[in-house]
């Protein structure tokens, strides 16, 4: 008789004590099987990522930071950098760059203020609709669009956490000009607008009633002179812009003073990469802006996390060790409970090598259906990581 | 098959595997020697050994199946009365001709596959497997080497339809696919007779095969013992302490003479002499 035919009819009629130790070995392989796989991805995403935007401008601080906030949106950040420092760097014909203005939300997920350049930088390509065009339009990363369950013509609220801070910028309703097909990369899970739009949010360009050329009720008028009409905070201000009130926004200042949170920068080619990173390190240039090679970044930060992987290797190699002697430990007592059956078969004729055939039978059962096992619980939570990694993304 | 013996000695005691020799002593620390100087069994005949616990029956009868190794009478510890002569004794166990002492393990085994059929006490069927499964056990194990060919496919056809046979003769037709422990003790072992018989043996060895039953089944499973391996024409030996069953064997012997133990030191081996024997052959 086949051993493992045997093996397998015993796996079967005591199927409740397999399945409990199957169970055991598998949950014992599958947690170093996931998370090795979601190191691997966490390592790959994040290296596609650093390699496809290779330099971000920002200003002064933790370059790491500057780095996560320029490509997962994932920081906010309150320092700054002047739109004059985009002129800048385009004036300097070393490459092309794409400015981003991301210190507001639009329902969760991180509002970009960018230019079209962003897109096709990026390689993004439209699903439905069409890119912003005008003022108060936006595009939606593929994620937000099934999670918000949005079209193009439909509107999004941005910066609500806003809304009852009466001293601070009013939400705005953006209408939905286009969604992007899925990147697999955070842009998924952005929504993006206009720089200007997102300018209006900071509250540097506004929209309000006309004072000048509309009777407006006095008690709005705070003061008024030949050249100049002050209303007080009475004023109806524009939360949605609209090809009527369209006229009615404004900015004030100077656009080159107007606040950015990074500039991607993608140098032609290494020369342009090393010149630039040898202005940005110019002390003088560094008191106000910093340049961070992305790659260098990200790299320093997967090697925390391996640092801190091998400790869970680790760990996890002692959970194995200790797990294994367990089961050798069970199988021998059952083994020893089995003797009397093991005598059986050798006294109606099986052969002396047979018992052992037969063991290593079951141990072939519980490795192989270990192993399966393992395989489909460690996918299964590296696809719940990946889910959590996501939302978790959403929200930072 | 006829059954040979000649200077047959086996001892073990506290230094010993006491394991193997479950059945013979009722304290496995003492120390025990079996002696037979002499015994033949008929062909084709059905024959019991009786004794009390702890004679030396099952012993033997493991000695016979080859399961245990017989010691030369030179090997025999210090402590034992011996005769003079009794290391120029050589001892011999010979099944239809084959003497098991010079056969090697594996020849045994071989040997034991496919002239022998084992009946136990505790029946000793493998729970997780069915009741046809546990029949045709000895012949998927012997055919276990050459699995695959045609020829052993319809070999096992054939051996399965023996077995079919087989469990329609002992009234359990129709539970071939039965978990055995779902069958009442008689059943079990009249399963465990159907898979000691399935491969035809010329000898069926059967210890206390009634041990476990009630006094009704235990007639039932005797006569079917003695029904099957007449229409084998197997030579069928039956151990047993119940003098109840050997109504209708053909030979019995006593084991009283054949064992000496510390427990029982007026009972010495009593070397030369011919076993008890009722000679009611048929």
């Amino acid at each position: 008789m086949n051993a493992l035919y045997l093996a397998w009819k015993y796996w079967i009629h005591y199927r409740f004590r397999s399945a409990v130790l199957t169970l055991c070995l598998a949950l014992t392989f599958c947690a170093p099987l996931a998370l090795s796989w979601i190191t691997s991805h966490f390592e790959k995403t994040l290296i596609q990522r650093a390699e496809s935007s290779p330099l971000v401008v920002g200003a002064p601080g933790s370059a790491l930071d500057l780095t996560l906030h320029a490509l997962y949106f994932q920081t906010r950040t309150k320092s700054t950098i002047q739109f004059s420092e985009m002129e800048k760097l385009e004036s300097t014909q070393l490459g092309e760059a794409a400015p981003i203005f991301a210190r507001y939300r639009a329902r969760g997920f991180p509002l970009v203020g960018t230019t079209l350049d962003y897109f096709s930088l990026r390689n993004l390509r439209l699903e439905q609709g069409e890119l912003f065009i005008a003022l108060g339009d936006c595009v939606l990363g593929s994620d937000v669009a099934k999670e918000l369950q949005l079209r193009p013509g439909d509107s999004i609220l941005g910066a609500t956490e806003n809304v009852f801070d009466i001293a601070g910028a009013y939400p705005l309703k953006m209408t939905v000009r286009g969604i992007l097909a899925p990147s697999n990369s955070p842009d998924d899970q952005a929504v993006f607008a206009d720089l200007k739009t997102t300018w209006i949010l900071e509250g540097i360009g506004h929209g309000h009633q006309d004072l000048e050329n509309q009777p407006v009720p006095e008690n709005l008028i705070f003061s008024q002179s030949a050249t100049q009409v002050v209303a007080n905070a009475a004023l109806n201000q524009y939360t949605e812009i609209s090809e009527t009130n369209l006229d009615s926004f404004h900015f004030h200042g100077d656009i080159q003073d107007y606040p950015l949170t990074a500039i991607l920068f993608f140098p032609d080619n290494v020369k342009s990469r090393t010149l630039l990173i040898g202005r940005y390190n110019n002390p003088a240039v560094a008191q106000s802006t910093q340049i961070a090679v992305c790659l260098d970044e990200v790299n320093k930060l997967l090697a925390m996390v391996f640092q801190a992987k091998k400790f869970f290797d680790l760990n996890h190699s002692l959970f194995l060790a200790v797990s294994i002697l367990f089961l050798a430990l069970t199988l021998s007592l059952s083994w020893k409970l089995r003797q009397k059956e093991f005598d059986t078969l050798s006294q109606i004729g099986s052969h002396r090598t047979f018992i052992f055939q037969l063991i290593a039978g079951e141990l072939l059962l519980l490795a192989f259906t270990s192993i399966v096992l393992s395989g489909i619980l460690g996918l299964a939570l590296y696809w719940l990581a990946q889910y959590w990694w996501q939302s978790a993304s959403a929200f930072f | 098959m006829e059954i040979e013996i000649r200077n047959l000695e086996f001892s073990f005691g506290k230094q010993k595997d006491a394991r193997s020799h479950e059945n013979s002593a009722s304290d496995p620390d003492q120390a025990f020697q079996l002696s037979i100087p002499k015994m033949s069994l008929k062909s084709g005949l059905s024959h019991a050994w009786v004794g009390p616990s702890g004679s030396g029956k099952t012993t033997a009868l493991r000695l016979l199946a080859g399961i245990l190794r017989p010691r030369q009478p030179s090997e025999i510890g210090a402590n034992i009365n011996h005769d003079n002569k009794s290391s120029a004794r050589k001892t011999e166990l010979k099944i239809g001709g084959t003497d098991l002492t010079r056969l090697s393990d594996a020849e045994l085994r071989r040997f034991r596959s496919e002239h022998l059929g084992l009946v136990f006490q505790d029946f000793k069927l493998l729970e997780y497997l069915n009741v046809l499964e546990n029949i045709l056990l000895p012949a998927r194990l012997a055919s276990g080497n050459r699995s695959g060919t045609s020829s052993n496919r319809s070999s096992l056809a054939l051996i399965k339809h023996r077995a079919e046979t087989l469990l329609d003769r002992v009234g359990l037709a129709g539970k071939g696919r039965r978990s055995v422990s779902q069958l009442s003790q008689g059943e079990q072992q009249r399963v465990a007779i159907c898979r000691a018989l399935i491969l035809e043996p010329k000898l069926a060895l059967a210890d206390e095969p009634t041990g476990n039953l009630d006094p009704r089944a235990k007639v039932a499973v005797m006569q079917l013992l003695r029904e099957e391996c007449q229409k084998l024409n197997a030579t069928l030996l039956v151990v047993t302490h119940d003098h109840q069953l050997l109504e209708g064997l053909d030979s019995v012997t006593d084991f009283s003479t054949f064992y000496q133990s510390s427990s029982n030191p007026t009972s010495r081996s009593v070397q030369n002499t011919q076993p008890i024997q009722s000679t009611s052959h048929k």
